[in-house]
């Protein structure tokens, strides 16, 4: 090994060898001068001599540096040559080795290139790891008056912007526009919350101080593929007039391709216009904006926490229960915070089965070399080094790496383009996944890895082993002894360890996957379409024809033939947006700011209870008799009823809803049923109170209140449950709907049971792919032992032939066989529990209803592996029983 | 003989070959760089009678191991060449 280092070093430390060189032939020389001048000669004659007799210096000087240099050069071309010629002269052993390494290499290269786009690499803004966002809770909203006081008061920050959520209708952008109206997903922003990000816009420009005050023009940025769909990328687009909602807005800017704002909320944002917060400003109670800031220069994450705790609390003491759970966060973790576990275990899991994969290739270059000991013995005897010998290897085993890793990067592509259109939709950032030179340096890094990983065992066996007995043996090839096959049974159980803790990963999903789809939604999702009406900037948006238009929708889709019950909400559970509201119960103290009873606020048309199949627990529906001049009613859920009058019945008391925004009057609503728990939108938070008010007794939501909040409630989600494939009855639907005006822009269409697929889309997306993990290395662990055995088998031809003549029963063989392989299995399977009770821990936020070390799985996965391995081990079992002793004992 | 500097070498080798082998300094210096790679001699600077620098090679363990194998095979070559030959003669 020494001698290893010091060629390296010689490679290295060619200067000093250049100048030890210099000095060599300067002695040479002046002793050849010494001897000339003893002869006779003159110090200058002998001097020329000398010079003459050594001959041409520049030449010796070349000769020497290629003797210095030339070793590892023609080494590493001759290893090269060799290694190719030895896995050309085995294509059965190369291409199943290969193949193993490819799909190790390309499945992990894949999923690194998912992690890369999605968590590694930084968001497209400028800067954009000092950009944060300020939300309760982290997520939450912000009401404006709070984020007016902390952009004044705190002192972090270099900017601090706010968003709202907003999503106009468009129209023909003038009369002659025959294109039908659409439904659009924007942003409000205050006026320097693009310009913040420091992404220049593509044309035009950025809003500018002044265009957020009321009054001013309605202004309007849009995104590119907004741009290129309804504008054809005609760059004569800045200064247009288009109509949102029916008012008038001059586009002033694009931005460039790519470009995406917000990016962890209202992710499908098309288009940006600035906010105007004076109608809100002294509003502290509505949660609507998104805030965020950049950090000054200078300034850590820790400070800025800091100021903003002081601005809150003061503000806290000032404005009671307001301020409260104030978050400053990185803006990238509010972006990946939600897939970046889930993804950093897939890539742990992916890193198993390329472990698998390298064990495997491990022990078939094990067998390769015991069989080439011969051709090593005869190597090493004409003279070639240990460490040669594994640097011959070694290069070996690179090659084949390499190989693999070539057909790795066309699966990694392939990979990579499945797992974008498989992945839930909800992946952020997944649209940027590609392979780029990160990608391409983790494959090259993978590669060598992997190689050593695999050769270096091979090589250093290659390497030990005994030469000359081996010659002399005739390359009987059973002189490998204990050593060596301690190794393969070490390898072979290190495989089923890991197949193990990952089909313990894989078998926890599972579980957990079905868990998520026992549970009951609460209604009947199947058979039900829904879509989003939106009547904002049409004609049925006018007070008093809003109200007409959804009583007569409603009643045309009931006459579809095929339509059993047609209602309307504003949002649907699981797939929609969630509103609170805070409420005042009946008959009790009015609350304190801050410790109201809080529910989720939904507004229903009648027949939505029908039509979604939300069973009335008690007391009645609303009905189309709880009009406007009847008496107000509300229905509530199960939870409310338990939350707000615990023991009682609650048909008949009453509520009422705070925080209506400025000039809401009180209302008293009377309960009048309670209907089941529904999902609230998701499948795994427990339940919350609900609330259901008539939507015929919610002016805002017809378009004849005075609140603020009636700009939000310019759309009816239709539920129309049928008798047949509801995705059958949408032309008709969209239909009836255009028979009213086509102007309507029709959105989200979906099926109850796509919006519950959606809600599991995660949890199954990381079933599957832990579960393909999990069988492939399920499949390389049974190679692996199958090889194992039968090569054991092989070698001991001999031996347990021996045992057959001396009267040894087939049984007492095969037990023999069984009981060597199954040992090995045990032994990984022992150590893959210990490994499984570890890492499962780390999956607990990913797993509902199933604990990380469930017994069950664990049995189920253990009981899965031995039978995998038990027949693994029977096809070389029957082979050895089948040995005939005569034949067995004449062939050696 | 103790270590030797390479002109010595070249020196003693020509001398006892009686002037049958002349090693070119050329041919000569590769080879010590390739011993001392192996291990098999090691070269310390150190001064010449007349005061001159120079290198002094000397074998090392493995070295005299090598020469001792390497001699031994060359006799058993070298025997088993002259007996073939003189069969044949």
């Amino acid at each position: 090994m020494r001698r290893f280092f010091k060629r390296v070093a010689s490679l290295f430390g060619a200067v000093r060898a250049e100048n030890e060189l210099e000095r060599e032939i300067e002695s040479h020389l002046g002793i050849l001068q010494d001897n000339f001048e003893k002869s006779g000669l003159s110090p200058a004659k002998a001097k020329l001599a000398a010079r003459r007799s050594y001959g041409n210096v520049e030449s010796v000087k070349e000769l020497h540096r290629e003797t210095r240099s030339y070793m590892w050069v023609e080494n590493l071309v001759r290893d090269v040559g060799y290694g190719w010629r030895s896995l050309s002269h085995t294509p059965g052993f190369t291409c199943v080795a290969a193949i193993a390494l490819a799909l190790g290499i390309g499945a992990n290269t894949a999923i690194f290139g998912v992690v890369n786009a999605v968590i590694l690499q930084p968001l497209a803004y400028r800067d954009s790891d000092r950009l944060v966002t300020i939300l309760h809770n982290g997520t939450g909203p912000v009401a404006t008056a709070n984020y007016m006081d902390w952009r004044d008061q705190s002192h972090a920050f270099e900017t601090m912007g706010a968003a709202d959520y907003w999503s106009p209708n468009i129209s023909g952008d003038d009369r002659s526009d025959s294109r039908p109206a659409e439904h659009l997903f924007g942003l409000k922003v205050t006026q320097n919350m693009l310009p913040m990000l420091g992404v220049q816009p593509l044309l035009g420009r950025l809003f500018v101080k002044g265009e957020d005050r009321e009054g001013s023009k309605h202004e309007v940025v849009l995104s590119y593929a907004l741009w290129q769909r309804r504008f054809n990328g005609d760059r004569n687009v800045l200064g247009k007039l288009i109509r949102l909602d029916g008012g008038a807005y001059s586009v002033i800017g694009v931005m460039p391709r790519g470009f995406k704002f917000a990016p962890f909320w209202a992710t499908h944002t098309e288009l940006w216009a600035p906010a105007t917060l004076e109608a809100t400003v002294h509003e502290r109670g509505g949660n609507h904006l998104r805030v965020f800031a950049r950090l000054k220069p200078g300034i850590t994450l820790a400070q800025a926490r800091a100021d903003m705790a002081a601005v809150t609390g003061r503000l806290e003491k000032q404005y009671p229960a307001t301020n409260r759970n104030v978050v400053v966060r990185p803006l990238k973790e509010n972006v990946v915070g939600n897939v970046e576990t889930p993804l950093l275990m897939m890539l742990g899991a992916v890193g198993f089965v390329l472990l698998i994969a390298c064990a495997n290739v491990a022990h078939l270059m094990l067998a390769r070399t015991s069989g080439r000991q011969r051709e090593i013995a005869v190597r090493a005897a004409l003279g070639a080094g240990k460490v040669r010998l594994m640097a011959q290897f070694l290069t070996e085993s690179l090659l084949l790496a390499a190989i693999g890793a070539g057909a790795g990067v066309l699966l990694a592509f392939a990979g990579i383009k499945a797992l974008v259109s498989l992945a839930p939709a909800d992946v952020p950032r997944v649209e940027l996944v590609t392979i780029d030179a990160h990608v391409l340096l983790f494959l090259i890094c993978a590669t060598g890895l992997t190689a050593v990983a695999f050769g270096l065992a091979p090589a250093m066996q290659a390497a030990a082993g005994n030469f000359s007995e081996t010659v002399k043996e005739g390359g009987r090839g059973n002189s490998s002894g204990k050593r060596r096959s301690r190794l393969r049974g070490f390898l072979v159980a290190s495989e089923f360890a890991l197949a193990f803790t990952l089909l313990i990963g894989a078998g926890l999903m599972v579980r957990s996957f079905y868990a998520l789809q026992s549970v009951k939604t609460g209604f009947n999702p199947h058979n039900v379409s829904t879509m989003v009406v939106s009547v904002a900037g049409t004609n049925e948006a006018e007070p008093g024809r809003r109200r007409i238009f959804y009583q007569a929708l409603l009643e045309r889709l009931k006459a579809v033939p095929g339509v059993k019950a047609a209602g309307g909400i504003n949002h649907l559970p699981i797939a929609g947006d969630l509103w609170d509201r805070n409420l005042e119960i009946g008959g009790r103290p009015r609350p304190r700011p801050g410790e109201a009873p809080n529910a989720v606020y939904r507004i229903v048309m009648p027949g939505y209870f029908e039509a979604m199949q939300l069973p009335i627990m008690k007391g009645r529906a609303i009905t189309y008799g709880d009009g406007a001049t009847a008496p107000a009613v509300v229905m509530i859920n199960q939870r409310a009823a338990e939350r707000f009058w615990p023991g009682e019945n609650p048909i008949g008391k009453r509520l009422q809803l705070l925080g209506g925004g400025e000039g809401s009057r009180p209302n008293w609503l009377t309960v009048i049923g309670v209907t089941a728990n529904a999902r609230l939108d998701d499948m795994v938070s427990p339940p919350y109170p609900e609330i259901y008010v008539a939507a015929l007794q919610t002016p805002e939501f017809m378009g004849e209140g005075t609140g603020d909040i009636g700009v939000h409630m310019t759309y009816l989600t239709l539920v129309v449950r049928s008798n047949q494939n509801p995705a059958n009855l949408v032309p008709q639907i969209r239909h009836v709907v255009e028979s009213f005006d086509r102007a309507l822009p029709i959105s989200q269409v979906l099926t109850m049971d796509e919006a519950v697929g959606l809600a599991t889309a995660q949890p199954r997306f990381e079933m599957w792919l832990l579960a393909s993990f999990g069988a492939l290395a399920t499949i390389l662990a049974a190679v692996g032992i199958y090889g194992v055995m039968n090569y054991a088998v092989s070698q001991r031809t001999r031996e347990i032939g021996i045992r057959i003549s001396l009267g040894a029963g087939r049984s007492e063989i095969l037990q023999m066989v069984m009981s060597q392989g199954m040992k090995q299995a045990a032994a990984g399977i022992l150590a893959g529990v210990a490994a499984a009770m570890l890492l499962s821990r780390l999956m607990v936020k990913m797993l509902f209803g199933v604990q990380p070390n469930d017994p069950f799985t664990f049995l189920g996965v253990s009981t899965i592996l031995v039978l995998t391995a038990a027949a693994a081990i029977a096809i070389p079992a029957r082979k050895a029983i089948r040995i005939e002793p005569v034949i067995a004992l004449r062939t050696e | 003989m103790g270590p030797q500097h390479s002109y010595a070498i070249a020196a003693r080798l020509q001398q006892v070959s009686e002037d049958l082998l002349y090693l070119n300094q050329g041919t000569l210096y590769p080879a010590l760089v390739r011993l001392e790679q192996q291990g098999r001699i090691k070269g310390t600077w150190s001064k010449t009678e007349s005061n001159r620098d120079a290198k002094f090679y000397a074998l090392t363990k493995a070295g005299e191991k090598t020469l001792k194998q390497e001699a031994l095979r060359w006799r058993r070559i070298a025997g088993l060449v002259e007996r073939l030959l003189s069969e044949g003669a």
